[in-house]
């Protein structure tokens, strides 16, 4: 495991504030992945702004588990769908 | 600084009940959320108001003052500490007072909020009904940089100046139009304590040249004489990192296309890989024949 590319539970939620509770919920829910090591819980840092994006989500707007998830889910598509439609635009311009 | 109509902006009107705030709030809050709304600035800009209208109405005594003073707004405390020397002192003069006292250092609120509210004392920011807000990174920075096509070619550093702050950025070879590059923390304040935003630089890719570009591959198209396209023969073409010379195939077809591995563009951040050259052939069919020329092709044709 690298060591600058997972982060550990405990201390992202020290500096985050956001409740150790929570990111064990989003495990449970599958909506984190953990790394274990050293008797010791990580996470990816390429999780963080998806975790801190739940984390309002969850706060903010009273999302449970079961809507964060679907949430992302619907995200990703509109993510993707937006690259999608870029690329079909790059191809365009080869016929103009 | 304007007078702010939280009830419009909730879409309510004086006599809306706690009930009614709480609702319109969480059904403009789950439409409006940044995380819900990224890159829209207007939304963020929304929510933000959204949040502060939720903040004055549904406290009940930030509610009062608010609709007490409504556009005299600017005159609220005036008017309550002269209620309170007339009713402790009797009349006596008239006094001067600072009207926006000592305001909170929370950037998510209008000035009009922390005129009203911020210096007042009538709540605690920590207590009652406070609903805590999150924190959000700052705003982030946009800005763009126009490059050629033949710039891309090869990964090259510039320093750019934002605002005071000069970034010396290196820019990978094969980037793309459009793309956009986030430089971590160069961007505005955060909210709340949140941390500052990114600047984000995008790349606009002004086509220099003869090739249409799709990604790292790039397109031509060259002509060829027809003598060339039937019998075969070695043309030149161009490429954009020099001339080559290319063996045509007899009896080559119009619209035939061939690939010139590796002479496209560097793929983006992948080292010595590079997109290929794909070359459209026309071909060009002779004009003013002569009458030489026709009479050759006549019998030409005539062996089909």
């Amino acid at each position: 495991m690298a060591r600058e590319k997972y982060i550990s539970v405990i201390h992202f939620c020290n500096q985050t504030h956001i409740e150790v509770s929570f990111v064990e919920n989003l495990h449970e829910y599958g909506l984190v992945t953990f790394e274990e090591k050293e008797n010791d819980v990580f996470i990816d840092e390429k999780d963080i702004s998806e975790i801190e994006r739940m984390f309002r989500l969850h706060k903010d707007l009273s999302i449970n588990f079961e809507g964060l998830d679907v949430i992302n889910q619907m995200l990703n598509r509109i993510q993707k769908m937006e690259n999608e439609i870029n690329l079909f635009k790059k191809r365009l311009k080869l016929y103009e | 600084m304007e007078f702010i109509d939280y009830y419009k902006v909730l879409g309510l009107d004086k006599s809306a009940t706690a009930a009614d705030i709480k609702k319109a709030y969480r059904k403009l809050a789950r439409k409006l959320h940044p995380d819900l709304n990224p890159n829209d600035k207007t939304a963020q800009q929304k929510f933000q108001q959204i949040n502060e209208a939720n903040e004055v109405l549904s406290d009940p005594e930030k509610r009062k003052k608010y609709d007490q003073y409504g556009k005299d707004w600017q005159h609220a405390d005036a008017f309550e500490k002269a209620k309170q020397q007339q009713s402790s002192q009797g009349f006596g003069g008239q006094r001067t007072y600072s009207g926006s006292g000592q305001g909170f250092d929370e950037s998510e609120f209008s000035d009009f909020f922390e005129s009203m509210f911020g210096g007042s004392g009538g709540f605690s920011r920590s207590g009652g009904n406070r609903r805590q807000t999150s924190q959000f990174k700052g705003q982030d920075l946009a800005a763009t940089l126009r490059l050629n096509l033949t710039d891309i070619l090869e990964s090259q550093k510039q320093t750019i100046s934002i605002g005071e702050k000069k970034i010396r950025l290196t820019i990978p070879a094969g980037v793309e139009d459009g793309q956009t590059i986030k430089i971590k923390g160069y961007g505005g304040e955060g909210m709340n304590g949140g941390p500052k935003g990114d600047l984000l630089i995008t790349f606009e890719i002004f086509n220099n040249t003869r090739f249409k570009r799709l990604e790292s591959d790039i397109y031509s198209t060259e002509e060829i004489s027809l003598y060339t396209a039937l019998l075969g023969g070695e043309i030149t073409v161009e490429t954009l990192t020099g001339k080559v010379k290319l063996n045509v195939k007899p009896e080559t077809q119009n619209d035939t296309k061939v690939k010139l591995n590796g002479k496209g563009l560097p793929k983006y951040k992948k080292e010595n890989q590079f997109g290929d050259l794909y070359i459209t052939y026309k071909i060009m069919l002779p004009k003013n024949l002569s009458e030489k020329e026709k009479e050759l092709f006549t019998e030409l044709s005539k062996l089909r």
